[in-house]
């Protein structure tokens, strides 16, 4: 029993562990760092080709749409702007299929919850939205209001919303394991409530944390605006901005909703012995709340180190 | 209080139970560690040229050309006259804004000399071009290395370790040797699979290089 425990608590330290480290967004070329970075000792996850693969075809995708962004400055025609639309939506669901993008909280948030493919679909949909939206009002904010160089303001804007989104997700994951608690002593006591279990979030609280998880402007979206933006092409850099934006979407929904799977088909292997799945669901909803706060802890101590 | 529930409520989760879980969760994590920005957004192409004087290798030159995205980024921001190309008193404003804090990151150059590392802490004779809306950045890593007559190896791996930018040796030309008569130097460009990065997950590119005096 008490070798179970350990084991468990190990295997969940090590997970936290894999994840926590390389918790830095800020761009080397600008942000003052304190310390040097040293090459992660970490190798927990082994290093896989498909991270230099996807990063070298994001290349690719992005050095075509420049192509196409200086050619559509010059000839204004529909096709190579559609072609340029589809580009970036491509460019959005590879972009967020590397590492980042609050995949890893936005899941952990899911597994906390009771299932439900509609909430799956807001919380993931949502954060990319709301990343992308992000990127784009700060483009448009420091190009129309402060009238300034981009930079600046994105290094600021980038840090206050880390801090914001950090804090929110690191007392959400709080509330969740409070919760989780207080669940697990009524339901050891015997005494469940029918109807307690409220299926899955409402809309709007999972799209308040969506929002809470994917408001840090996304530099993907910044750049390739702040590129169309620089030849006048306003209208196009927005576009181009919800194109990537609707690409991310379906990337980050579609580990969401992988994650939910995953955690479906745990219990439904349980399911023999109700009270024993119960309990695991309530040690897998502990587990994920307790990994959101912690997650966003790590987050916002290596934002304040920063 | 909490925590001591929490174990109590995890002891009760038969270890066998909770692996397609944890499967789930380690293929996750994998797919990236979790900050909040999706990396890499900055993709350099880079080339080396390997110095040599008298008595072997004197220093490293290491040229940089960036993507038009960022190559724009900078040119909004330091090509303050607009006229498409840099001049001294805006390549001294990029170096101070927009280059030196990457001392911090080794200048994405990491050297190891037959083995040892060589941290690279000072470059000299920075210079930045925009041409076409394409910048580029150029500095010299001062780092001798006598040549003997057994042979010598020098490593260089050029990689941003946070991966904000990938660094990737350029297509043509990646390594070009300065001066090298006197010596038998032979290198190639090699993925080196027993280091890695950014929390373990992407193994550098490096170049190998070995150099002894010619008989």
């Amino acid at each position: 029993m008490m070798k179970r425990k350990i084991a468990c608590i190990g295997l969940i330290l090590l997970l936290l562990l894999a994840s926590a480290s390389g918790a830095l967004a800020q761009n080397p070329f600008f942000s003052k760092k304190k310390s040097s970075p040293q090459p992660a000792p970490s190798r927990l996850v082994p290093p896989h080709p498909i991270f230099i693969k996807l990063a070298v075809w994001q290349k690719q995708l992005k050095d075509t749409m420049a192509g196409l962004i200086e050619q559509a400055r010059n000839e204004r025609r529909p096709g190579p702007i559609l072609y340029l639309l589809l580009l970036a939506f491509c460019y959005g669901v590879l972009h967020a299929a590397g590492p980042g993008h609050g995949k890893v909280v936005a899941t952990s948030f899911m597994l906390s919850q009771k299932r439900s493919l509609a909430g799956g679909l807001l919380l993931g949909n949502g954060v990319a939205i709301a990343h992308g939206i992000s990127g784009i009002i700060l483009v448009l904010a420091v190009h129309f209001i402060l009238k300034s160089g981009l930079i600046g303001p994105l290094q600021t804007v980038t840090r206050t919303t880390q801090y914001i989104s950090y804090s929110l997700i690191t007392l959400l994951g709080t509330a969740l394991v409070i919760k989780c608690f207080f669940k697990w002593r009524s339901a050891s006591r015997g005494n469940r409530k029918p109807g307690e279990d409220t299926a899955a979030g409402s809309g709007t609280r999972m799209l308040a944390v969506a929002i809470a998880i994917g408001i840090i402007p996304c530099p993907g979206v910044v750049m390739v605006m702040l590129f169309a933006m620089s030849m006048n092409l306003i209208g196009l850099g927005i576009a181009l901005g919800f194109c990537i934006a609707a690409g991310m979407a379906v990337t980050i929904t579609l580990v969401v909703i992988l994650a939910m799977y995953g955690k479906g088909l745990t219990l439904k292997v349980l399911a023999r012995d109700s009270r024993l799945a119960k309990r695991i669901e309530l040690g897998i909803e502990a587990t994920a709340g307790l990994l959101v706060a912690a997650l966003g802890g790590l987050l916002l101590v290596g934002t304040v180190y920063t | 209080m909490i925590s001591k529930k929490y174990v109590q409520c995890l002891g009760d989760i038969k270890l066998r139970s909770i692996i397609p879980f944890l499967i789930v969760l380690s293929l996750l994590l994998s797919m990236g560690a979790p900050d909040s920005n999706a990396h890499p957004h900055v993709f350099i192409a880079n080339r080396l040229h390997i110095i040599f004087d008298d008595e072997g290798i004197s220093g490293i030159r290491v040229k940089w050309v960036f993507d038009k995205y960022f190559s724009r980024m900078i040119a909004d921001e330091f090509d303050t006259d607009r006229d498409g190309v840099l001049k001294p008193s805006e390549v001294a404003v990029i170096k101070k804004d927009a280059f030196s804090n990457l001392a911090t990151f080794d200048y994405f150059t990491f050297i190891k000399i037959s083995g040892k590392p060589f941290k690279v802490q000072f470059v000299r004779d920075f210079n930045s071009t925009l041409k076409d809306g394409v910048l580029t950045y150029e500095f010299l890593i001062p780092c001798h290395v006598k040549a003997a007559k057994t042979v010598k190896e020098l490593r260089v791996s050029p990689y941003d370790p946070s991966y904000y930018s990938l660094v990737l040796f350029a297509e043509t030309d990646p390594v070009t040797l300065v001066d090298y008569n006197g010596f038998d130097v032979d290198h190639k460009i090699a993925k080196n699979t027993q280091e890695s990065y950014y929390n373990g997950q992407v193994n550098p590119y490096e170049m190998v290089l070995t150099f002894r005096l010619a008989k």
